[in-house]
């Protein structure tokens, strides 16, 4: 049965009916995911989630995510005692590499009821976690970044996710409270879709056939713009938030990487497991 | 609240945060893993200058192992004089066992020449 489910790209888990297993969103397109972090398991028998480091004594412990999709927040209060905890690493589920930051005071910090009762990622005005590369050239081809974000500030350049070092993804470029990327071939843009301040959004940001789309929320903007960008495996800063003063602010639990294009029904699935167990309103 | 503090040089402020960082995590108890983690970015500007991002408010555990000796000699080539230096120390072991906010042991001639957030000239990836 859950075979079944799983190819209709229905909603399923424990939080559809409360007894259902909990169904992972990315084994069905494993070989289309290029990254994948994730405060929650996103593959079957994957349960790797961060590093986090308690701000008690700083040491590093890795807590993952449980059966049930969680994160564990058992191991993790256990960790982390009276203090606080700061992701140190990100693990990327799909195995290849670490987005990381050893600097103390740009670690975001783990927040276990992020959004509803769903762990997350709080970002301030320096956070970041990077790597060097993304492992596997997309060269000029499509990719596809999903990315959950409550943001909770709308002040223009917040960068949710830096490809390359030359595709930067805001929730609000311009501080109009319209999503925008800058693309390097294209240059700063805005698309016609509003985010909302303390509300969490599915934020996707895709090139399909050399052109930037964006959707928030599964509603898709009606402007595009060229890109002809070549994202090398490396050679260029990977940063899940942005660095230079343009970091993102306020919560993102989730961050995924295609390399290609979903098709449309991985596409619809994929988006209906992220909306059902983060409770988005999404279209 | 963030202030951007200037350093001399990159290097300077890498070497600045990494001793700051070994108040909480002196380098005899490091693992491999933990040996490049500092406490603070240095940035650079749209012209150049190098600064050190503190996070005023961040507070940290003083290690019972805790030492000075990693920004006594920045301190000193920065101006600082040797009984500041001192003082500082004092300080600091004063502190082992305890938590202090680092950015409150800042040298004052670091502080008053601090920008914040909105004055940073960020360089352009335009």
């Amino acid at each position: 049965m859950p075979a079944l489910g799983l190819a209709l790209g229905l909603p399923f888990g424990r939080y559809g009916g409360g007894s259902a297993a909990y169904v992972p969103p990315l084994d069905a397109v494993t070989s289309k995911v290029l990254l994948a972090m994730s405060l929650r398991r996103l593959f079957t028998g994957n349960a790797e989630g961060i590093q986090v480091r308690e701000s008690g004594g700083s040491t590093n412990a890795d807590i993952g995510t449980l059966a049930t999709g969680d994160f564990d927040a058992t191991s993790f209060t256990t960790h982390i005692g009276a203090g606080n905890g700061f992701c140190r690493t990100a693990y990327d589920q799909k195995g290849v590499r670490y987005y990381s930051n050893t600097t103390a005071a740009n670690q975001p910090q783990v927040t276990l009821n992020a959004i509803g009762t769903r762990a997350g990622l709080t970002w301030d005005s320096t956070d970041t976690l990077a790597a060097s590369s993304i492992g596997t050239a997309i060269g000029t081809g499509d990719f596809e970044i999903w990315i959950v974000a409550k943001p909770t500030t709308l002040a223009g350049y917040k960068g949710m996710f830096l490809l390359g070092g030359i595709i930067y993804f805001y929730t609000s470029r311009a501080g109009n409270g319209k999503a925008g990327a800058y693309i390097q071939s294209s240059g700063d843009r805005d698309f016609n879709l509003a985010v909302s301040i303390n509300t969490a959004h599915l934020m996707r940001l895709y090139r399909h056939s050399g052109v930037i789309y964006c959707d928030v929320d599964g509603t898709t903007a009606p402007n595009s713009w060229a890109s002809t960008d070549n994202i090398l495996a490396s050679g260029g800063a990977h940063q899940w938030s942005c660095p230079g003063g343009e970091q993102f602010v306020g919560v993102m639990p989730e961050a995924i990487l295609i390399n290609g294009a979903l098709t449309s029904g991985e596409r619809d699935a994929l988006k209906s497991n992220i909306a059902t167990y983060y409770g988005l309103n999404v279209a | 609240m963030i202030a951007y503090i200037k350093v001399s040089s990159q290097q300077v402020g890498k070497d600045l945060s990494y001793a700051l960082w070994s108040f909480t995590r002196p380098p005899q108890i490091r693992s491999a893993e933990e040996d490049e983690d500092d406490m603070f970015a240095v940035v650079q500007d749209a012209g150049g200058q190098w600064y050190l991002e503190v996070d005023t408010l961040l507070n940290i555990s003083v290690h019972k192992l805790a030492e000075i000796d990693g920004i006594a000699g920045i301190l000193l080539n920065a101006g600082i004089s040797q009984t500041d230096v001192d003082q500082l120390e004092a300080q600091v072991i004063a502190l082992r066992g305890q938590s202090m906010r680092p950015y409150d042991y800042f040298p004052a001639v670091f502080k008053d020449a601090a920008k914040t957030p909105e004055e940073m000239n960020w360089p352009s990836h335009a």
